[in-house]
């Protein structure tokens, strides 16, 4: 639920105005017969008023209100549509790729150093990161220039519309390449879909007032836009290494940092007592957050939930290659083999967000 | 016919490549044209007789790009 809000307010703030840049052309085009009809009428009104005038009428100024609303409507319709298509399928290519803890780690770093190589070519950094943008082959952007040039009536926004799934800009890209690491058809969908809404407001609104991001304002937007998905990206690359069990994650350096602050913990637990460990998977985390167990024996470990729903119910251990979905309330009992005395093991949810470990003393 | 290349500065996205293209719609000499964001570059084909580069070059000025020969 949460990575829906954010990709929704990713896409309501920096979302709307990217994809506006590179995709407002494309609806402009479907516009293009509805705006020479305004232009048309506001001309026959000026040449009324002209002559009005001359004959000693008072001048007045009519607004002309195209319907504008419904092509916007119908082209945003079919974004939506298209988009939450092309989610539903990298969502499914996700689940068909059999993302264990490692690909997935691997896929977030990936997904990161790519978010975090275009926000570096929208900063003009160098022209090598250009190499990070994806150019959709060129059938493919003649076949849309086409046809925006001959559009329809209301058949144009509409095709258009879903054409814009061909041109995503670079944060769509980003969002894309979450929609494949979720790892399921729905999710995906979903993802894409809550995004692709939250483009839609500032999409509509400035397409409506015929507003035009002035070149100066698109610099910085543009420079603004980068800074968020560079930010974006080191979090996906911090995600990953968290999920690899890294201690080099910002998430378990933090966690070192604070590890003498109370744990908070969502369902009470017995005391571990070093071979049989109790560990509470909350909806904000696990606690404790450090685990003590005994060397060179074999261990059972229970993990308690108790109304959980959140993304620590996906319950990861990278070094012994567990994988377990968490029920929301129930114990899941994971036996873990002798370890050497000085292991550190680390857990952390799928997402690799929520973060602990388990050390083995003598 | 002559098909030149031409380095063109303003192009922050793929799809302004689309954007370069779309001159080929407003003059009618243009017989070929390929632009590339990665290259940041476009390569134009065109009839002399009926477009000459300097228009073809304030075209794309009017669009917000500017194209240098390579």
């Amino acid at each position: 639920m949460n990575q829906l809000i954010v990709a929704f307010i990713t896409g309501l703030t920096t979302g709307g105005l990217s994809c506006l840049a590179v995709q407002g052309g494309l609806l402009a085009s479907s516009l293009e017969q509805q705006l020479e009809q305004q232009l048309d009428l506001q001309i026959e009104q000026e040449i009324a008023a002209r002559r009005a005038h001359r004959s000693g009428k008072k001048r007045s100024r009519i607004l002309v209100h195209p319907r504008l609303a419904l092509p916007i409507l119908l082209f945003l319709a079919a974004k939506l549509a298209a988009y939450t298509l092309l989610g539903f399928l990298l969502g499914a290519l996700g689940s068909v790729l059999q993302l264990n803890a490692i690909t997935r780690a691997i896929l977030l770093i990936a997904v990161g150093i790519f978010m975090a190589g275009n926000a570096l070519r929208m900063f003009n950094v160098h022209p090598i990161f250009r190499y990070f943008a994806v150019e959709p082959p060129k059938f493919i952007t003649r076949y849309i220039r086409r046809t925006a040039k001959n559009r329809e009536s209301f058949f144009a926004p509409l095709f258009l519309g879903a054409l814009t799934v061909f041109i995503p800009c670079g944060v769509t890209q980003a969002m894309m390449a979450v929609a494949v690491g979720t790892g399921s058809a729905l999710q995906g969908a979903v993802l894409m879909f809550a995004f692709i809404l939250g483009t839609s407001p500032v999409f509509f609104l400035i397409a409506y007032l015929a507003m035009q991001l002035g070149a100066r304002m698109e610099k910085w937007f543009m420079r603004f836009v980068a800074v968020v998905i560079l930010l974006l990206g080191l979090v996906s690359v911090n995600s990953g290494l968290t999920l690899m069990g890294s201690p080099l994650s910002v998430t378990n350096m933090i966690q070192a940092a604070k590890a003498s602050q109370p744990d908070l913990a969502s369902a009470p637990v017995p005391q571990s007592d070093g071979v049989t460990l109790y560990l509470s998977a909350g909806n904000s985390g696990y606690a404790p957050r450090v685990l003590h167990a005994r060397a060179d024996t074999p261990i059972t470990l229970n993990v308690v939930t108790n109304r959980t729903y959140s993304c620590s119910q996906a319950f990861v251990i990278p070094a012994l290659g567990v994988e377990k979905l968490l029920p929301d309330s129930g114990t899941e009992t994971i036996s873990i083999p002798a370890q050497t005395a000085g292991t550190v093991m680390r857990f952390s949810c799928s997402m690799g967000m929520y973060t602990g470990k388990i050390i083995f003393d003598q | 016919m002559v098909k030149k290349t031409y380095r063109v500065e303003g192009m922050h996205c793929p799809n302004c490549a689309m954007n370069v293209e779309s001159i080929e719609d407003d003059l009618p000499g243009i017989k070929q044209i390929s632009a590339s964001y990665q290259k940041g570059q476009m390569v134009v084909e065109f009839d002399e007789a009926k477009v000459s580069e300097a228009q073809i070059l304030a075209t794309l000025e009017k669009r917000g790009y500017q194209a240098f020969p390579a």
